[in-house]
């Protein structure tokens, strides 16, 4: 068994009277594409919310990497490497795709205030290496040849690509993918699930993804852990889950 | 993209020039000390916009150009400090005080915020008025003297205080417009279009925003300074809302949506109202509607009108 790259310990988040996630415990290991499924409000969110530092649990712990992680800030989450897409295609509508892209580098820059405020050869260079790398993965999310389009023109299936190609561009270690599929036509839904495994498989980067296209997440899933009122019911390997009694009664009610 | 640049850089070049040339060209007391106002609004609403990028919405910038000005003129009447010691002091105060009020306040948003630094102006004006046994409140400080290169008084002349202005500004705007360009200034636009996603890619919204807010508050307070050292008076009104809204004005008329935006907005809009001087009581009458025309018809900005022009010739 490979290592743990997050744990989640215990981890309880109500809001009022309702328990949002419930003691829930969780395990990703490093190298692997974990499906976190669930009916309509079981939490999934909420659990990305926690790991990304939007909220803080009430109780509970998480660990990435060894660290605790628990309460810190979404910018320094980020920075441990956590980077997360959102549901609805978040972008910077404003800017240019290829500007877009820029922002991710934000924490690659070593060039510092001064040698950016002075335009100096350092940030000039810095600047081209990190242009080249997001033409890079433009190109390999397919939409290189936007780079110089308003993000706000961009049709969803494209914005959603970009939201992928920005969080890669953070040089992440761990992606949490949220709804990536929603939204697209079925030949939109193939590539995005080849690229999401070629992502992982090529560049090592572990992934979360929150679908409810189950079609896609047993293809793309190596396991799957399910949720429902904030506790976890299941979770094992595909095959597995698609047996599995309690699964089906959350979905489809009792029977 | 390139070519645009050569012609922006150009321009620039040419207006910068004809800055330099101009006393030589007009030597006339009056158009010097209109245009050396307008180069003090011009960093202020400059900075509204600094500010405004990341999104957050000030009406009380003028505060910090009292905090320049009353800071900067006790320090030369109380201790005999320079005047040119004093720009860069009551830049600082105006810094370190914003940097204070930023970490707390620029953590609200929306119109929350705008309400907040409205109060901020209001505040500053009254304690100013309150705090009589320095300030001496509603009479102002009189005779807050003037600069001079060491035997050379600048006094009644508007020419050195012309240059002085000029020199001010071209530095102010030239440190902003780094600040715009580099990856800070990417990450600026980033927060003010979508402040949780920029969060989520590394980038500390306090932090970004606080300095921001600083730097554009430290400029305020240099012209406010400067400003307190060429009128030789200062009084609470000249810092209360009313020129915060100005400066604000400036920025939105002029076209909020690029860096020379607020620069076009404060020659158009201050010119405009020392010539509607000559309606007198119907200024506003002019004036305010005039404003809202802009606003309804160019959401751009005065900046957006060559723009608009050139598109619709095109169709």
């Amino acid at each position: 068994m490979t290592n743990p790259m997050l744990e989640l310990v215990g981890l309880r988040k109500n809001f009022g009277g309702l328990m949002a996630v419930d003691e829930l415990d969780l395990v990703v290991r490093s190298g692997e594409i974990l499906g976190l499924i669930g009916p309509n409000g079981a939490g999934k969110t909420t659990v990305y919310n926690l790991i990304s530092g939007i909220y803080k649990p009430a109780s509970g712990k998480i660990i990435f990497q060894g660290e605790n992680i628990t309460g810190l800030r979404p910018d320094q989450v980020a920075n441990r490497g956590v980077i997360r897409t959102f549901q609805i295609a978040s972008l910077f509508k404003e800017l240019s795709v290829l500007d877009n892209m820029l922002v991710a580098f934000h924490l690659q820059s070593r060039a510092g205030f001064w040698r950016s405020m002075l335009n100096s050869n350092y940030s000039r260079h810095e600047e081209k290496r990190f242009r080249k790398r997001a033409l890079e993965i433009l190109d390999f999310m397919g939409i290189g040849s936007l780079k110089h389009e308003h993000t706000i023109n961009l049709p969803h299936g494209h914005q959603v690509t970009l939201g992928l190609a920005i969080a890669l561009a953070a040089n992440p270690r761990m992606l949490l993918l949220d709804e990536p599929l929603t939204g697209m036509n079925p030949e939109e839904v193939n590539t995005m699930v080849s690229r999401v495994k070629q992502i992982n498989q090529e560049q090592g980067i572990t992934i979360i993804v929150v679908e409810h296209n189950m079609r896609a997440v047993m293809e793309l899933c190596h396991r799957i852990a399910v949720i429902n009122f904030g506790k976890k019911i299941a979770e094992g390997v595909p095959d597995h889950i698609r047996q599995n009694h309690a699964v089906i009664e959350a979905y489809l009610g009792e029977s | 993209m390139n070519k645009n640049n050569r012609i922006k850089s150009l321009l620039l070049l040419v207006f910068t020039i004809i800055g330099f040339l101009f006393p030589v060209i007009r030597n006339d007391p009056y158009t010097l000390s209109l245009l050396l106002i307008i180069f003090v609004f011009i960093v202020a609403a400059v900075g509204f916009r600094l500010i405004y990028i990341t999104g957050r919405l000030t009406i009380g910038q003028a505060a910090f150009m009292g905090v320049g000005a009353y800071t900067s003129a006790l320090l030369s009447l109380n201790f005999g400090i320079n005047p040119w010691l004093g720009l860069l002091i009551g830049g600082i105060a105006a810094g370190i005080l914003a940097l204070g009020i930023g970490y707390i306040v620029l953590r609200v948003g929306g119109v929350y915020f705008v309400i907040i630094t409205l109060c901020l102006a209001e505040i500053s004006k009254l304690f100013w008025l309150w705090w009589r046994p320095v300030t001496y409140g509603n009479s102002g400080l009189i005779d807050v003297p003037g600069f001079s290169i060491a035997s050379f008084q600048f006094g009644i002349n508007k020419i050195p205080y012309y240059y002085l202005s000029l020199i001010i500004m071209l530095v102010a705007l030239f440190v902003m417009y780094r600040m715009e360009r580099s990856r800070i200034g990417i990450a600026l636009h980033a927060l003010g279009q979508n402040d949780v996603l920029a969060e989520h890619l590394g980038i500390n919204r306090t932090r970004y925003r606080v300095l921001a807010f600083t730097t554009a508050s430290f400029f305020c307070g240099v012209v406010g300074s400067f400003y307190a050292h060429y009128i030789h008076f200062v009084h609470p009104d000249q810092f209360g809302v009313m020129p915060s809204i100005m400066i604000q004005i400036y920025g939105i008329a002029g076209g909020i949506g690029v860096f020379f935006g607020p620069i076009v907005g404060s020659f158009v809009v201050a010119g405009l109202t020392e010539f509607l001087k000559i309606a007198k009581e119907f200024q506003p009458l002019i004036y305010g509607p005039l404003l809202v025309i802009i606003m309804l018809f160019l959401p751009k900005g005065l900046i957006g009108l060559p723009q608009m022009f050139f598109k619709s010739s095109k169709k």
